[in-house]
């Protein structure tokens, strides 16, 4: 059992549905570019922060001059981010999917919702990005079929940080899915983020202009750059040298 | 100048030596690349790997593509730039033995540096 603390400025009052969106640094950066940008284009509020010395390094994130736990919370009326600044070690990620499963029993989350990318073989030259969902509950998996927002992801595997997660959030009867968007393996994908973040926004039912994610692409790029070196470092724990997703 | 009665042994004689002093520069070149990459940042890059070419994806946010530079030396990749706000990026690749810098080709690729070598066959 890992000892860990929520340390909370206040409690948040949400509305239900109540949806915990959760940002990791995985393939891509797709889940953390979108949840950053999430948490500051719809003003998000920083509420909260997790404490977790056992299973996490020892790094704060420090933001206009003040150190906090590079794993924060943020929310706004039906939305908690679950939002990760740094690369969760290998060894942390069934914790930490624990973790996220107790914030969301916290805080009464009726669904949690993952994002992360597929790595193509030719990205590069690919005119479209497909996205796919992953479920981890039947019931789930008929709704998201009928909405039509993504593809079903069919047959395969997910490894790293969302894989423990989907069967964390099952085993204490929580929804859980994963938006996958194919993507660069090892180098920022922000135009992956971007279609996360148009199916997300349909499916939860909130406005965004994906297409300032666009224009500020490189700078988000060029902020995150030690992010993803430290995520490359960590993609081949979480998988025995494989991709995070791959059918 | 030692004396050879044998023209093959003058011959191997300064082969011998011309390998030892190539293999010195390669060790001085190696070491200053070292160097150069602890003092200069290095960029992301992504490398993918073809039948026919071996293709690196570097990404240069803020890059001032007036300043760019790609050669290829020594079986290395080395590219230099500057970004808008006066940052320095340097990158230093030991390319693959198969690899022919001579077919190096260098494009942009949406916001990316594609860098294509040849395999030789």
């Amino acid at each position: 059992m890992t000892q860990y603390e929520i340390i909370e400025k206040y409690q948040p009052q949400l509305s239900r549905p109540t949806y915990l969106i959760v940002g990791l640094p995985d393939a891509g950066l797709v889940g953390v570019i979108a949840t950053e940008y999430l948490i500051e284009k719809l003003g998000l509020k920083e509420f909260a922060e997790i404490y977790a010395p056992e299973i996490l390094p020892p790094i704060s994130h420090v933001k206009d001059g003040v150190a906090k736990s590079p794993i924060r919370l943020y929310h706004n009326h039906n939305m908690i981010i679950f939002h990760s600044w740094i690369a969760i070690p290998s060894i942390s990620i069934i914790p930490i999917a624990k973790i996220i499963v107790d914030v969301a029993k916290r805080y009464n989350a009726s669904y949690i919702i993952s994002i992360t990318g597929l790595p193509i073989q030719d990205r590069l030259n690919a005119e479209k990005l497909n996205a796919y969902w992953i479920a981890n509950q039947q019931d789930l998996a008929i709704e998201l079929q009928k909405l039509g927002l993504m593809e079903k992801f069919g047959d395969g595997y997910i490894a790293g940080p969302y894989a423990p997660l989907l069967t964390e959030a099952s085993k204490n009867s929580i929804n859980n899915f994963v938006i996958v968007v194919e993507s660069f393996l090892d180098l920022p994908d922000p135009e992956a983020s971007a279609i996360a973040l148009n199916i997300l926004s349909k499916y939860i039912g909130f406005n965004i202009n994906v297409n300032e994610l666009l224009k500020e692409a490189e700078d988000i790029r060029d902020r995150i750059k030690g992010l993803m070196t430290q995520t490359k470092q960590e993609l081949p724990n979480y998988a025995l040298s494989r991709p995070m997703t791959y059918a | 100048m030692p004396v050879f009665k044998d023209l093959d042994d003058l011959i191997r004689n300064l082969i011998k030596k011309e390998e030892k002093e190539i293999k010195r520069i390669e060790e001085e070149i190696d070491k200053e690349f070292e160097r150069l990459s602890r003092t200069f940042q290095s960029p992301l890059y992504s490398f993918n790997e073809t039948e026919s070419e071996y293709d690196y994806l570097i990404d240069l946010p803020k890059v001032d593509l007036s300043t760019l530079k790609v050669e290829s030396r020594s079986q290395k990749l080395i590219m230099a730039c500057r970004t808008k706000d006066g940052r320095e990026y340097r990158l230093f690749i030991s390319l693959p033995k198969d690899a022919d810098p001579a077919s190096m080709e260098v494009s942009r690729a949406k916001w990316l540096l594609k860098v294509s070598i040849k395999k030789r066959k």
